[in-house]
């Protein structure tokens, strides 16, 4: 007969390393969803300004009637909040193991093939977890709106007002250059942690992941620059 | 080295010269950087050392053979660094080249690396496998038995003892049978763990999982295997993988990136099994 090893006890998946990428991957998942519904949102300032100011107000009343106002609203922020803790917190987590591992440094390193976008994802991601900060500072609290009036509700002339300054735009662009950079491998990564990844369909994998960095980008970065150069008014 | 130097059989033809040693010798005068560490505790520094005269034939442990000579003759201490086979199979040498584990030519070891891949003046940087879990036993040595534990947890099948079975009685088709063989050809050298930037030993366990998951012989044990496994190189203190994919580039093997994703499958596919048969 044979015998098979008997089995010591094994963390669960989200005690392991892999796990907790996976989790990683699962959250960054979460947000780049509602980031792909939040472009295509902003759109609409493409539009005019009643239908901007409609669509913002249309997000309060999502759900209804069977969620009351601003109730689904919550619901998605919360989701949101949620996968955004969990993806830093792990983020630190996996990365002070990461340096753990290697305390003795090479006094020559040299890069094989590893891409720009691998290898900025943690000083991307602290980039853009800063930038989040502020973006909601900008616009959703109103704590910063130099040169113009931030009223409540009129997301059209707060977007107008804001990025009439070039500055407050080349912040906005150099950030969404981080966010297509983190897009880019993060996609692709979701593919490679969850197994998803072959020989046969890791070019295309990549292909999909880099052209919808550039949508992304693209669809983000039109609005700024739509309003600095006097297309959106 | 040269051709007058064979002596065959009367009307044998020494082999006509391969591209490993093509008549075009030349000497190289080089500069290396190489660790010195007296044991695992005590402090290491870089050192310099010049070696000219070296041959574009020799490889690059035979230009360390030739530096050490040197150094014995001076009556200095000789750079310890580890080989075996010498031929590119056994997975003994690894050293950090440059920054480049294996050095400059992909899918090589440092055995296999021939000093014709440099030029005369070159500055040549010599470090050993940086990981935590590798400890330097001496300069460019180290102690990588930190993989044996990651085999140890479950890099095998239980096979009864007795006289072989029929190798026909367990039928492998031809695709399952490349991918084993594929990751089969992971000789442990730990070049993946040298090259990764969070020192991740996940190439290494990736590539054991993925060739026995593929094999009939290896299907009793598979989700223990990749459980086990995968809690051991956690354990060791490896780091995690960030899909950088440094490692597949420095394999010697070339082990792809897929076979993580393998990894990575197997591991949820385990998981979710046994969280079945816990429920049962």
């Amino acid at each position: 007969m044979t015998t098979i090893a008997t089995a010591p006890a094994t963390p669960p998946l989200y005690r392991t390393s892999i796990g907790k990428k996976m989790l990683m991957a699962a959250s960054g998942l979460v947000i780049l969803l509602w980031l792909i519904g939040h472009m295509l949102g902003n759109l609409k300032v493409w539009l005019n300004q009643r239908e901007f100011d409609s669509y913002a107000e249309f997000l309060r009343r999502l759900g209804e009637p069977i969620f009351p106002h601003t109730v689904f609203l919550w619901l998605i922020r919360v989701v949101l909040t949620v996968a955004f803790v969990v993806h830093v917190y792990l983020a630190v987590d996996l990365s002070r193991r990461n340096r753990r591992a290697r305390q003795t440094r090479y006094v020559r390193t040299a890069r094989v093939q590893a891409d720009m976008p691998a290898v900025t994802m943690r000083w991307g991601g602290l980039a853009l977890a800063l930038f989040v900060i502020f973006h909601l500072a900008n616009f959703t609290w109103g704590w910063i709106h130099p040169g113009y009036r931030f009223v409540r509700g009129s997301v059209y002339a707060n977007v107008v007002g804001n990025f009439d300054q070039w500055w407050l735009v080349a912040i906005y662009v150099a950030a969404m250059v981080a966010l297509a950079l983190h897009i880019y491998h993060g996609t692709w990564s979701i593919f490679q942690t969850f197994g998803a990844n072959s020989r046969r369909w890791d070019r295309l994998i990549r292909r999909s992941a880099g052209a919808l960095a550039i949508v992304m980008f693209v669809g983000f970065v039109s609005v700024p620059v739509g309003v600095l150069v006097g297309a959106i008014q | 080295m040269s051709a007058t130097s064979v002596t065959g059989l009367a009307g044998v033809q020494p082999a006509p010269p391969d591209s490993d040693s093509g008549p075009d010798e030349h000497l190289l005068d080089l500069t290396l950087h190489v660790w010195r560490q007296a044991g695992s505790g005590a402090e290491g520094e870089m050192v310099r050392y010049a070696a000219p005269g070296i041959s574009t034939h020799m490889s690059f442990l035979e230009m360390l053979d030739v530096v050490n000579e040197r150094l014995i003759k001076e009556g200095k201490d000789p750079i310890a660094f580890d080989h075996d086979c010498r031929e590119g199979i056994c997975g003994m040498c690894g050293l950090v080249i440059n920054g480049v584990a294996h050095g400059p030519q992909a899918a090589t070891t440092t055995c296999q690396l021939h000093m014709r891949h440099f030029t005369d003046g070159d500055i040549i940087y010599v470090e050993p496998w940086r990981a935590g879990p590798f400890p330097v036993i001496k300069d460019l040595i180290v102690d990588r038995g930190a993989l044996d534990r990651i085999i140890e947890a479950g890099g095998f099948i239980t096979a009864p003892t007795g006289s072989a079975a029929e190798a026909n009685a367990a039928p492998v088709a031809k695709d399952d049978a490349d991918l084993a063989f594929d990751n089969a050809a992971c000789i442990g050298c730990g070049a993946c763990v040298a090259a990764c930037p969070n020192a991740s030993a996940m190439l290494f366990t990736a590539a054991k999982i993925s060739h026995l998951a593929a094999l009939p012989q290896g299907q009793p044990e598979r989700e223990h295997r990749t459980l086990a496994m995968v809690a051991a190189q956690d354990s060791l203190g490896f780091g995690g993988c960030t899909n950088i994919g440094e490692c597949a580039a420095v394999c010697p093997k070339e082990i792809p990136m897929e076979s993580i994703a393998r990894m990575n499958r197997e591991l949820l596919r385990a998981s979710l099994k046994r969280g079945r048969s816990k429920r049962r």
